[in-house]
């Protein structure tokens, strides 16, 4: 029986060695990387040992990081003078060997992460002609080749792209369906993205448990109701509130871009203060007890921002100019696995 | 037209009880009468101003000489005797709401300023009271207040999401209006005067807001984005929400559309590659008609430049 269960182990142990290391996917629990606009900083998960990756400012700016799987490099986005458009960059996690890995006059790039297997970078691919025109695009990493993940739609963006370790794709969708943000996963398949959240929830920001089942995210895209932070299965079920924030919006704080463990126990999360006044990186245990302050940083800054969200009808876009200067304000952390 | 329409389908005294039911209703159809001039907000000369126009584009008249101002949420609704012409304005560093006789004289601003901002008003059937969304920081809120100024401004609703366009149905008892509530970009709701009963009219696909009531209050003409990034097309529906059909073609793109007085015709703005236009056409979508001629340069005529409103003629 003893000699049974030893060869099991050994087994398993050898098959898991073999697996790919994953990203943001399974693995040991490294550093997280967050955003202080202009640039991009990491630090040990319980806040110590805070590095600054970038040194963009003043007139630059990095946004929207991810690790790779084997967390030895991140991807993300670079914003430059005179047009802003984004630029897609490449740097090793200790913020050496920075580089483009895809810079476009005729198209605006944001929001990359990596596939399972390293290999290439899925990202939001903006149209320049048609306003509010975005698709899903996957960059080969060593060739820079491009592949159309969906196609372009008049009026439909696709953003924030995130794919599990199992190598299932969600993205946030705005206005498909008539919906203004929700949760999806697929791509072009001839059945199309299937929606997994309630067009109620404003779902944005999705990432991916280790183990690919279930799905975090930020509720409120637009229109803030409270930000708070949930989770739903991969199969549109077991929807849970994670925090919860209360009704009055200026008297609860505001959760956004959740960020599972490479471990699967624990996830972290921006959290700004009720009044905006600061901004926090908060960890808490995948059942959203537990919460701790791991840092907490200077309120955010308006910059210049070449891509805005959408304008409706009435003209009063207050509510879309305050997300604006959340987004771009500290925050947005990425948890990647500590490399071997 | 609404009374005669039940008569003819109804007999004995379900048709006496039909006809003392409308005729006692408040001036039923909120701008029911003759025909009249359409007035609309354009930069014309290097600046948004006010103007009206002959349905048939003849006679194009500068209503306002105000300060210079890149806000085109002008908004500007005929009142129902088609004497005056309500719209708001930010000279002030607020949006405030404005009534100016349709003739250029005894502009008169009519809101406070309150840390608010005040657009989209509309006048209520009986020319009393005004309806408008009241912004103040992430807050929307669809209000009512009487048109000459007096009082306070009632909020009706108040939510975090946007609403706009709000308009009361004919009877006076309704208000219509856009609304992003339940994530959706945007879909026409219908609720009681005083925020009761509230519900969706259109399903989230079609992307509906501007909603106008016909004259007789059974039909609903509003414009779709059809997950354009800006109006597309000009749709209408039944009241309830049932019978959507669009009116529009794929021609041009279309927005902002508004009933005529007499219920018949329709008036809305219309795109080319490189102008924006007024267009008229029948309450069924025939007889599309550009009453103007490359009126403004596409690239001058963002936001809610071109929203209309088509007048009753004044009665003297």
């Amino acid at each position: 029986m003893s000699f049974r269960k030893s060869t099991w182990c050994f087994v398993l142990v050898m098959l898991l060695a073999a697996l790919p290391a994953y990203a943001t996917f399974p693995g040991k629990n490294g550093r997280i990387a967050f955003v202080l606009w202009p640039d991009i900083y990491t630090m040990n998960p319980d806040g110590s040992d805070v590095k600054q990756l970038t040194n963009l400012g003043p007139d630059s700016g990095a946004l929207w990081q991810s690790w790779s799987p084997d967390g030895k490099q991140i991807v993300f986005n670079e914003f430059r003078p005179p047009d802003f458009l984004g630029q897609l960059w490449l740097m090793n996690a200790d913020g050496s060997n920075q580089h483009v890995l895809l810079a476009e006059p005729d198209f605006h790039n944001e929001g990359p992460s990596f596939t399972p297997d390293g290999s290439a970078v899925i990202f939001t691919r903006c149209r320049l002609d048609l306003p509010d025109t975005c698709a899903l695009y996957q960059i080969d990493v060593a060739g820079g080749s491009l592949t159309a993940i969906t196609n372009f739609e008049l009026g439909i963006t696709e953003w924030r792209p995130k794919y599990s370790a199992t190598g299932s794709l969600a993205f946030q969708g705005v206005a498909l369906e008539g919906i203004f943000c929700a949760i999806y996963l697929g791509g072009d398949s001839p059945s199309g993205p299937s929606r997994i959240t309630p067009a109620a929830l404003w779902a944005h920001l999705p990432d991916w448990s280790p183990d690919g089942r279930r799905i975090v995210f930020s509720t409120h895209c637009e229109n803030p109701q409270n930000e708070e932070i949930w989770v739903v299965d991969a199969g549109g079920t077991g929807l849970r509130r994670l925090t919860k924030n209360g009704d009055d919006y200026f008297a609860g704080p505001h959760d956004f871009s959740p960020s599972w463990s490479p471990q699967g126990d624990a996830i972290v999360f921006e959290r700004d203060a009720p009044d905006f006044s600061s901004s926090s990186i908060v960890i808490m245990k995948a059942d959203g007890s537990g919460s701790k302050n791991l840092i907490t940083l200077r309120p955010s800054a308006r910059t210049n921002r070449p891509f805005t969200n959408r304008i409706h009808g009435s003209g009063s876009g207050v509510a879309k100019r305050r997300l604006k200067e959340i987004e771009e304000g500290g925050g947005l952390p990425q948890w990647g696995v500590a490399p071997r | 037209m609404h009374v005669s329409r039940h008569v003819f389908f109804t007999i004995g005294l379900v048709a006496v009880a039909l006809v003392l039911f409308f005729t006692s209703a408040p001036a039923s159809a909120t701008f029911a009468g003759k025909n009249g001039r359409i007035t609309f907000v354009a930069d014309l000369s290097g600046t948004f101003q006010l103007y009206t126009i002959n349905p048939d584009g003849s006679d194009l008249f500068q209503v306002t000489n105000l300060p210079p101002t890149s806000d085109s949420t002008w908004f500007p609704d005929y009142s129902p005797d088609g004497k005056q012409i309500v719209f708001s304005h930010d000279m002030t560093g607020s949006l405030e709401l404005y009534v100016i006789n349709a003739d250029g004289t005894g502009l008169k601003q009519i809101t406070k300023i309150d840390g608010t901002d005040k657009l989209f008003p509309r006048w209520s059937p009986d020319g009393l009271r005004l309806v408008l969304l009241r912004t103040e920081g992430i807050l929307s809120a669809i209000s009512l207040m009487a048109s000459d100024g007096a009082g306070e401004i009632q909020d009706v609703t108040r939510s975090p999401w946007e609403v706009y366009q709000p308009t009361f149905s004919p009877d006076g008892r309704h208000i219509l209006f856009g609304s992003q509530e339940g994530g959706l970009v945007s879909a026409i709701w219908i609720m009681n005067l005083h925020g009761s009963n509230k519900r969706r009219l259109t399903n989230a696909p079609i992307e509906a807001g501007g909603p106008d009531v016909s004259p007789d209050g059974r039909h609903v003409v509003f414009y779709s984005r059809q997950n354009t990034p800006r109006p597309g097309h000009v749709f209408v529906m039944n009241v309830n929400g049932t019978g959507v059909k669009q009116l529009t073609s794929e021609e041009v793109i279309s927005n902002f559309p508004t009933y005529s007085p007499d219920g018949k015709k329709i008036a809305f703005r219309g795109d080319s590659l490189e102008s924006a236009n007024l267009f008229t056409m029948n309450a069924d979508g025939s007889d599309i008609t550009k009453i103007t001629s490359d009126l403004v340069e596409l690239e001058n005529c963002f936001g809610n430049c071109l929203i209309s409103d088509w007048g009753a003629e004044p009665v003297q």
